[in-house]
């Protein structure tokens, strides 16, 4: 039987030698690519027309919307990255309902104002459903790499409620961009990306956000 | 952990004091192997120590280092492919021995043996959700919410699990007495 003390000599000295980020690093860490994430979703959207392309559409229109659909993802928000006090976070089961649910959520809401104003032209939904996933690649591939191997009970499922609330702030932008209501253009302009997103996030925390086994540590002679 | 979590480096000795014998027990109970045991607690307090950003101030620290050393051990569990939960009833035995009276007869210390071995058989064959939450309860020493945490489900669903495992393993023994009685009479 090996020595108690050896392993913790051993569990301690490897502690020492391996760099951690303190709370107040991960902070910094955070808001420096959260605000990253912000400004190049905020330039993509300038650089694409801005507000003034849904000018079609009745500005107080575009304001409801977007105004339903912003608390809509900041609840989203807190259920998928608030931990309350614990450091393990919302049940899984919790989580996969929140990213299931957030794409039938948007279509309803955005549905809901179809009719209410002429839609002035039609579009497939192709130029939302690409602007919608560049704009969510930043902020999910931020959080994978701030979260790396730290979800230890459902990381597919942390992955895809982070991944759906990227989908959904970047959907907000794209929707305060686009004039369109209608159901079709809805379905793949802007329901499309979220579950894109979404069952991207899940593959991807899958593979990043779990704890792997690293190679075995040394172990004296 | 939160002293450690804020950059207080020597605070990590505290956490290993507190956690490592509960984690070595863990493992142990999985492996029937030290050295990989003592493996697993090392890569989960590493884990740990690396995440320390992660810790959210004034948490249980205990569910959160249980849901890693959990998810490691499924994770070496599947590298190796080999079925090396409580492997032989021999091991397991061996390992529940400190258990039985060492002042109980040689019949009783012996049968003692036995019935912790067929336990060990039937506790393997269990689904490995049913299987750890009655472990974290009987045998870590975790209160329910504290399992729940670490299963991630709710308290309820970690009672009924126990249950099915109470009354798996109360059927086994109950046939195993109906089968001795028999072979005492004949």
């Amino acid at each position: 039987m090996n020595d108690p003390i050896d392993l913790r000599a051993r569990v301690l000295a490897a502690a020492a030698s391996t760099p951690a980020p303190t709370r107040a690093e991960g902070r910094r860490r955070a808001l420096a690519l959260a605000s990253t994430s912000v400004v190049v979703a905020v330039g993509l959207f300038e650089s694409i027309g801005g507000l003034a392309h849904s000018s079609g559409r009745p500005l107080h229109l575009t304001f409801a919307i977007a105004a339903g659909w912003a608390a809509s993802s900041a609840l989203l928000t807190w259920v998928a990255l608030g931990r309350g006090r614990s450091t393990l976070g919302r049940r899984p089961g919790v989580l996969a309902a929140a990213a299931l649910l957030a794409p039938a959520a948007m279509f309803v809401w955005l549905h809901a104002f179809y009719g209410t104003f002429a839609e002035p032209f039609s579009r497939f939904g192709w130029r939302c459903l690409g602007y919608t996933i560049a704009m969510s690649v930043l902020p999910l591939g931020s959080f994978l790499a701030l979260r790396r191997g730290t979800e230890p009970r459902s990381p597919a499922a942390l992955g895809a409620a982070v991944g759906a609330t990227c989908a959904s702030w970047a959907g907000l932008l794209v929707d305060l961009w686009c004039p369109l209501n209608n159901a079709p253009h809805l379905l793949v302009g802007h329901v499309l990306p979220l579950v894109v997103v979404m069952l991207a996030g899940a593959a991807a925390g899958a593979r990043v956000l779990a704890p792997r086994l690293r190679p075995p540590p040394s172990r004296p002679a | 952990m939160d002293r450690h979590a804020d950059g207080d480096d020597q605070a990590f000795r505290s956490v290993y004091d507190l956690l490592a014998p509960k984690l070595l027990g863990f493992f142990l109970r999985q492996t029937r192997d030290r050295a990989r045991a003592e493996d697993l607690v090392q890569q989960t307090l590493l884990q740990m120590h690396a995440a320390r950003h992660t810790f959210v101030r004034g948490s249980d620290v205990v569910p959160w280092a249980f849901a890693i050393g959990r998810r490691l051990g499924i994770d070496a569990h599947r590298r190796t492919r080999k079925e090396t939960l409580f492997a032989t009833a021999e091991g397991e035995a061996d390992a529940r021995d400190g258990r039985v009276s060492r002042d109980s007869g040689p019949e009783d210390f012996a049968v003692a043996t036995q019935t912790a071995a067929r336990v060990s058989v039937e506790l393997a064959r269990l689904p490995e959700p049913q299987r750890t939450a009655y472990q974290l309860i009987r045998e870590d020493g975790l209160s329910v919410a504290q399992a729940a945490e670490v299963l991630g489900v709710t308290e309820t669903a970690v009672k009924l699990r126990a249950h099915r495992v109470y009354e798996a393993l109360r059927s086994v023994l109950a046939a195993d007495d109906r089968a001795g009685a028999k072979g005492s009479r004949a």
